[in-house]
């Protein structure tokens, strides 16, 4: 009952506090939010179990609970902020009202914009580097490659879909 | 049997059901797949809690503990799936290259149609005579993003 009011509070926190602090709104400003709510939980958890107040399985429902909340509010900012498909959906909305051609150029912009961020995004992180103009993985890539290709091979994601 | 160990032991049967499913291409679309499959271990791990007599807070954990394994493998999934980030490092671990040939590789107008499929198969979306209609689906769940853009004070991709 406690986790399920702080989460509670801790979500109309957020609206609030993303409507007059721009800080909140972006892409760290949520994720920081939520990273370190989740560490103050698991911290107060597990000093809990420590002095014995608390069983190991009300810490793991606290840290667990806080951990699904966080996971689909992220889920649901992310897809929701700037969505592909939110997108395509927008815009078909719009030509049907509107009475409209769907505006083929403009999906096709959001396509080039997220291309190109994606490649200096993945660049910022250390993730690839570019030698004599081509890209290669570094050895932080290469991890996270290996990881994204577990989970493409478990769930047969090919490569050009 | 624990709670962690029947929340691990639903997730793991899960995990190897998708995987084959997936392999064969049995269930679709890809969601469907993934709902009936999850979803139907959720149901039987509910079963295996009452049929082991776990106390209240134990069966929680094991519930939560089930679930936040679910969400996060979906996270990784759509990942994999949609993510142009994730592609490129697939890309990339296969052979090094240019700027130019990993735009190729993935033209605007491609990801249009992958994502125009994807939405006509997910009945979200209907093509008739050349045009794109939102289905009754589809118009739910565009109000529902927008609802949801507003509580979070997001604007419109695209615009």
């Amino acid at each position: 009952v406690w986790l399920a009011g702080y989460l509670v509070t801790h979500f109309a926190f957020y609206v609030l506090a993303s409507r007059r602090v721009s800080w909140f709104a972006g892409e760290r400003g949520v994720f920081l939010f939520h990273a370190l709510s989740n560490v103050l939980v698991t911290a107060l958890a597990l000093a809990g179990w420590a002095t014995g107040a608390l069983s190991s399985a009300v810490v793991a429902v606290c840290v667990l609970g806080h951990g699904m909340y966080s996971t689909t509010f992220l889920w649901i900012w992310s897809g929701t902020q700037g969505g592909y498909s939110a997108a395509i959906l927008d815009a078909i909305w719009r030509s049907s009202a509107e009475g409209t051609q769907l505006d083929w150029s403009a999906l096709e912009g959001v396509g080039k914009g997220k291309q190109g961020g994606r490649l200096a995004d993945v660049e910022a992180l250390g993730l690839v580097v570019c030698h004599d103009g081509r890209f290669v993985l570094t050895s932080r890539g290469r991890a996270a490659s290996v990881v994204a290709e577990l989970f493409a091979a478990l769930a047969n994601v090919q490569l050009r879909e | 049997m624990s709670w962690s160990a029947l929340s691990l032991a639903c997730f793991g049967a899960a995990l190897a059901l998708h995987a084959l499913a997936s392999r064969f291409g049995l269930i679709r679309p890809a969601i469907r797949r993934y709902i009936v499959i999850f979803g139907g271990a959720g149901v039987a791990l509910l079963g295996a809690i009452l049929f082991a007599g776990l106390p209240a807070t134990e069966a929680l954990a094991a519930v939560l503990a089930y679930g936040f394994l679910v969400e996060l493998y979906l996270f990784m999934f759509t990942l994999s799936l949609g993510s142009v980030s994730v592609k490129i490092l697939r890309l990339l671990r296969v052979t090094p290259l240019t700027r130019d040939e990993i735009e190729a590789r993935y033209a605007p107008e491609q990801m249009v149609d992958i994502r125009l499929h994807r939405l006509v198969v997910s009945g979200f979306i209907v093509r008739s005579d050349d045009v794109f209609r939102l289905t009754r689906k589809g118009r739910s769940v565009r109000f529902a993003i927008d609802r949801v853009r507003g509580l979070l004070h997001h604007g419109r991709p695209g615009r």
